[in-house]
């Protein structure tokens, strides 16, 4: 497969997987805390929150990378 | 009948600022030339010389449309002079790196104070449309964000403006897509915003098209990007933008993974120029990987085709923004 073609598919993977993790992310981690109150424990949980969501984010990236970098050696390696 | 009136009206005012966008360049790349402020294009066999910090016409061109559009329709001056005031913080950070160059941690720290102006305008709204959700009450989390948003919008933008007409073609297929996006989601008023930039980014582009005239700098590459980011907020479109900008932030996390915070200058160039005139990349072990050397990585091509390839990408994730929509 051409190099400009399968980024087309990582785009595709990007997006489908921002899909699947906004849902996620939604139905799971932001009701954490719903039932605190005041300022700072709300402001606690959003931090936890964004932790957690941070963590998911860096671990997705760092497949991307991998994996995009394995394909761009291969590429450059036949050449 | 007056709203048609007042269209019309504003589509003149459109082409108004067309041609005196037009005429600025023309000038200001002849006085540029004049005072040796030049650049060379290192992807043309001989390196001509080439007229830098072209974002100061851009920036000029789109405050003159923004006050063209607040002329007509007042109920947009708030919205207007906040991203007069987003682009002008930009553009001030971006001239200072082309003046003297900002350190590759300098530059993303100080493009944070992008979204200064957005945050302390009563145009921002905390509150972001996700698919399968709706909008959502983002109230503490949105605004601590928005400073690493701006950040990325601004520096991914940056990072992208290598080729010849790459950073404004890109950044007017993104613009359309969102334009789009809000006139689906009822904003019809609020999608004349989008149309000041779009003017002075098309006027630009025909002057930093293969064979370029005019180089943006760092002035017109951040301040594009901090307009794109400010719009996409202040009409909340962010998802969209964000789908949009895939290959934008795919550039950016690249460089950023396999080299480091460094200045643009100071990355081992991934790419050289072949006797043919094409662009091949680097046989080099440690050099970055970047959206080009991918695009490049089997196969040498020339500057334009390159564009075209990377533009057709950035199609393709804006109609997958547009698609969000309906999700």
């Amino acid at each position: 497969m051409k190099a400009w073609v399968s980024l087309f598919f990582i785009v595709l993977y990007v997006w489908l997987s921002l899909l699947l993790g906004v849902y996620f992310l939604y139905m799971y981690i932001v009701p954490l805390g719903s039932n605190a109150k005041g300022y700072f424990p709300l402001l606690i949980y959003s931090l936890i929150k964004l932790l957690m969501a941070g963590g998911v984010f860096v671990l997705w990236l760092s497949t991307w990378y991998y994996v995009t970098k394995r394909f761009f050696e291969k590429k450059r390696k036949r050449r | 009948m007056l709203e048609i009136l007042h269209v019309l009206f504003f589509c003149f005012l459109l082409i108004l600022q067309f041609f005196l966008s037009n005429k600025l360049f023309q000038r200001y790349i002849e006085r540029v030339k004049r005072r040796k402020i030049v650049g060379l294009d290192v992807h043309k066999t001989g390196k001509p010389e080439v007229a830098e910090v072209g974002g100061v016409p851009l920036i000029i061109s789109y405050i003159l449309g923004l006050i063209f559009l607040c002329a007509i329709y007042p109920s947009e001056i708030p919205k207007s002079f906040t991203l007069i005031a987003v682009a002008i913080t930009a553009a001030v950070i971006g001239l200072i790196d082309d003046l003297s160059v900002l350190g590759g941690r300098e530059k993303p720290l100080l493009a944070t104070l992008c979204a200064l102006p957005l945050l302390f305008s009563p145009v921002f709204v905390p509150r972001v449309r996700l698919p399968f959700i709706g909008y959502t009450r983002l109230f503490i989390v949105y605004p601590l964000l928005l400073l690493p948003i701006f950040s990325v919008g601004a520096n991914a933008v940056n990072q992208l403006d290598v080729l010849n007409g790459l950073m404004p073609s890109a950044s007017l297929i993104i613009l359309f897509s969102l334009m789009v996006s809000k006139l689906i989601l009822g904003g019809v008023a609020d999608s004349l915003l989008f149309l000041p930039i779009i003017v002075a980014l098309l006027v630009y582009l025909r002057y930093n098209w293969f064979p370029s005239k005019i180089f943006g700098g760092d002035t017109g590459s951040l301040a594009t990007g901090a307009i794109l980011t400010g719009l996409a907020v202040i009409n909340k479109v962010e998802f969209q933008f964000l789908i949009a900008f895939i290959p934008f932030i795919m550039n950016g996390f690249y460089i950023i993974s396999s080299s480091g915070f460094k200045e643009k200058s100071k990355v081992r160039r991934p790419t050289f120029l072949t006797n043919e005139g094409k662009i091949s990349v680097s046989k080099d072990r440690d050099i970055p990987m970047t959206l080009v050397s991918l695009v490049v990585s089997d196969t040498p091509l020339f500057e334009p085709q390159i564009v075209k390839r990377i533009d057709s990408l950035i199609l393709f994730s804006s109609a997958l923004g547009v698609l969000s929509i309906f999700l």
